[in-house]
This record gives C-alpha cells, sequence and structure tokens, in this order.
C-alpha cells in the first residue's frame, strides 16, 4: 500500500530536521576548531614577531663600552 | 516560620547555603592552616561566607559585595588594577636574557584552547550534556592561562554564567601547581633530560632594553592582537613604572598598597559571586575537572615544544622548562627548580625557568585577548 502524503511530509520533515541539527552541529565545532586553530596561529605569531623586535632591540640597545666591561 | 522567619537568618538555612557556608570555612581553613594562596583565599572564603548568609543581603541588589562587584568585576577595573600591581612585581631581566622562551610560553597556552574545544563539545557545540555555550567554554578554558586577572577579566567580558566558579578554580589550581604539573613532567621526561644543565645567560640586561621592552610589546601586542590592549597595557604600564628608575614611589605604591588594596576588595568581591544557588550546579564540577585539564595540557605542550628546542639547540636546552610556559608564577620554576636538583644536585634551573615563567605571563595575556577577539567573531 502506498505511503499516505502526509505522513510522507512529517518523514520528509523529520528527516530535513534530523540534517539540518547534524550539519548546524558539525558546522559549530568546525567552528570550534577554527578558533583552536587561528587562536594558536596567532599566539605564535603574535610572540615570534615580539621575539624577533626583542633580539633586534637587544642589539641595538643592549650593554655598550662601560656597561659590557662590567658585565665581562 | 511565621514572622520569625523574617528576620531570623538560621530559618531560612537552605541545603545550598549550608553547603556554601561549609566550602567558605575550607577556603578559610585551607589560606590560613595550610598557607594556600592565603592572599587570596582568605577574602575568597570571607566573601562567600558573607554572600551565603541567608537574609544577610550582602551580595543580593544594592548590598555591598553586589555593588563591589558591579563596580570592580563587570567594568573590569580590579583585574586590571592587579595587572598594575603584577607588571611592576615582575622582573623580566630572565626572560630577556633568554627571549626565546617566549615559544614555550606562547606553547604552553595549548591548554586554554584543547580545554575550550572539550568544554564546547561536551556543551552546546555538540553533545549538549551541560550548558556551555561557546562563551562559557572560552571562559573556561581561560583557566588554563593559570592566571587569575585575565581569568576574570575573560570570562567577565564574555559574560559567562561560571565567572565565580573559572575564578575560584583559577586561583586555586595556581597554587595546586607543585600537585600538578611534577607527575606530568616526570612521565614526559626521562632521569636524564631532567639532569639537563643549561648555559647560564650571556650577560646582563641594559637599563635601556628593560625601559623599551614594556612599551614595545605594548606597540606589538596592541597592534596585532588588539584585544588584549588594556590587559597587556595595564601589566607592561607597572613593569615601565618599576624600570624608569625615576618614579620609585609610584612603582613601590603599585607593589604595595595597589595591589593589596585590589586584592582584598577582588578576593572578597569573588567570594561574594558564590550564592550556593549559582554555585552548586553539575556544571561547576565540570568547570573545576576541566580547570585541571586545561592546566595539564598546558605543561604537556610546553615540555613538548621545550624537548623539540632541546634537540634543535643540541641540548642546551631542558626540556622541562617548557612547563614553565604557563603564568603561574613562581610556582612553576620552583617545580622544575626542584626536578632538576632532584635529578641532578648540580642542576640549578632557577633563572631559566623564571625567563619562560615570566614568558608564560606575557603569552597569557595576549592568549586572553585572542580569545577575546576570536570568540564574538564565530557567535
Amino acid at each position: 500500500m502506498p505511503a499516505r502524503p502526509n505522513a510522507l511530509t512529517a518523514i520528509t520533515t523529520v528527516l530535513y530536521h534530523h540534517t539540518n541539527s547534524v550539519r548546524q552541529e558539525r558546522s559549530r565545532m568546525l567552528n570550534a576548531l577554527w578558533i583552536v586553530l587561528l587562536g594558536m596561529a596567532i599566539i605564535f605569531a603574535v610572540l615570534g614577531i615580539l621575539l624577533a623586535v626583542m633580539i633586534l632591540i637587544g642589539k641595538l640597545a643592549g650593554p655598550r663600552g662601560k656597561e659590557e666591561k662590567e658585565n665581562k | 516560620m511565621g514572622a520569625a522567619g523574617e528576620f531570623l537568618g538560621f530559618l531560612n538555612l537552605t541545603w545550598q547555603a549550608t553547603v556554601m557556608l561549609v566550602i567558605s570555612g575550607v577556603l578559610i581553613w585551607l589560606g590560613i592552616a595550610k598557607k594556600v594562596e592565603p592572599v587570596l583565599l582568605v577574602p575568597i572564603g570571607f566573601g562567600c561566607l558573607l554572600s551565603n548568609i541567608p537574609l544577610g543581603g550582602a551580595a543580593e541588589e544594592g548590598g555591598f559585595l553586589a555593588v563591589l562587584s558591579e563596580a570592580g568585576i563587570h567594568t573590569e577595573i580590579f583585574p586590571l588594577l592587579i595587572f598594575i600591581g603584577i607588571g611592576a612585581m615582575i622582573d623580566f631581566e630572565p626572560f630577556l636574557q633568554r627571549p626565546y622562551t617566549i615559544l614555550l610560553g606562547a606553547a604552553a597556552q595549548f591548554g586554554i584552547f584543547g580545554t575550550f574545544f572539550l568544554a564546547y563539545l561536551l556543551g552546546d557545540g555538540w553533545l549538549h550534556l551541560l550548558d556551555f555555550s561557546l562563551q562559557d567554554a572560552a571562559s573556561i578554558g581561560i583557566i588554563g592561562s593559570a592566571d587569575g586577572p585575565t581569568s576574570i577579566y575573560v570570562a567577565t567580558t564574555l559574560q559567562s554564567k561560571y565567572a565565580a566558579a573559572i575564578v575560584v578554580a583559577a586561583y586555586s589550581y595556581m597554587a595546586m601547581v607543585p600537585i600538578i604539573q611534577p607527575p606530568i613532567i616526570k612521565a614526559m621526561c626521562s632521569k636524564e633530560e631532567r639532569a639537563l644543565k643549561m648555559p647560564s645567560a650571556a650577560g646582563k640586561i641594559s637599563q635601556r632594553t628593560k625601559i623599551l621592552f614594556p612599551i614595545i610589546t605594548v606597540l606589538v601586542v596592541g597592534l596585532l592582537a588588539p584585544k588584549a590592549t588594556p590587559l597587556i597595557g595595564c601589566l607592561m604600564f607597572g613593569n615601565l613604572l618599576r624600570e624608569c628608575g625615576v618614579v620609585e614611589r609610584l612603582s613601590l605604591a603599585a607593589q604595595n598598597e595597589l595591589a593589596n588594596i585590589v586584592t582584598i576588595l577582588l578576593g572578597i568581591t569573588v567570594g561574594g559571586m558564590m550564592s550556593g544557588t549559582e554555585f552548586l550546579r553539575p556544571e561547576t564540577i565540570l568547570v573545576f575537572i576541566l580547570g585541571i585539564i586545561a592546566f595539564s595540557l598546558d605543561t604537556v605542550a610546553g615540555v613538548l615544544l621545550g624537548k623539540l628546542m632541546c634537540v634543535l639547540s643540541g641540548k642546551k636546552v631542558n626540556p622541562m622548562i617548557g612547563a614553565c610556559g604557563i603564568s603561574a608564577f613562581p610556582m612553576s620554576s620552583r617545580v622544575v627548580q626542584k626536578l632538576g636538583l632532584e635529578a641532578n644536585p648540580y642542576n640549578h634551573l632557577l633563572m631559566q625557568a623564571a625567563g619562560a615563567n615570566t614568558a608564560g605571563q606575557v603569552a597569557s595575556v595576549v592568549a586572553g585577548g585572542v580569545m577575546l577577539m576570536l570568540v564574538p567573531m564565530f557567535v
């Protein structure tokens, strides 16, 4: 016996909502993964640049003359 | 109960308030008898005691704890003022002598993001087992910064429901670093690695470099991760007061009067946020468990990068100092020093570990700013 049209509609609606919620959950976790990856990348980038600048500053503004002799 | 119930507190005691009164007693006992972070746990415990006395009204609307919370926590003023004091207390010289340790600080922030992912997975992200929104998950993750003021700042900015639990977890786990870190470090580093000696620093850092460091840091971090500007700005302002050498009075005031006054206000206010109905939820217990996971992941990630540095430097870096990338200063440095001495009685790693530890302080602030920048983009 063929399925009645309103039963089919109900099944389709349930399937649609299920698929939609799975899709939404996947997209939410994907966003969270992006936050993890981007977050760590930005931290390494910012601190890497700070490291490079500090090495440069250390060379340019490091102890000179008298200060260097005192260190030695 | 009748009319007596309207003015007798004990007639209005709920089980939640009773449990919280016991917890406040435990916090005060830990602070006084066991000397576990007494500067924080005593005011927090006392604030908790005050806020859970029925009909006391200390933490209710208009009560003095509620006013303090509104003025100092919700406006983020207290954590920022604390940072001025912390900045004035920290000597960044060990870090400036070994600037590469900032990368260890960066790696050790993985605990924040790993825990955030886990919390979101358990909450609204997928499993829906707990009421953790994206903002809550990010605030829980920030416990891994091992930095009380950063945790408060991020949790209140993101308006997390669990701000009080997050702050208590962050401060109590900082005190528990000597218990959390050693087993992880021992499991990851062989005795030979732990015994590895590190060369001492090349020389002293010039006054010019020490003065330029806070200014350059604010510029670099502020321009690349602007949301971190208030936190890093206050930390570095305090450090500039310390290093510039011309405002000793202000530096001392920041280290002592300012830090002490704000610590009292912050502690008692955070305690005031621990009301039974808000605090005693399954989610709060999970916040504490996730806090331990955050600290553990921090340690694992830091030690892993330490191992990589050890190999790349031809065994000139002891991998254990990676564990100091968390900003729990100076507990973490002491842990590594102790483990180093256990493996080799002549292995003094305190200064090298302190370098990584102070680098971790900067890194955790940047991580807090990055979290504040990224989360609203994905909400």
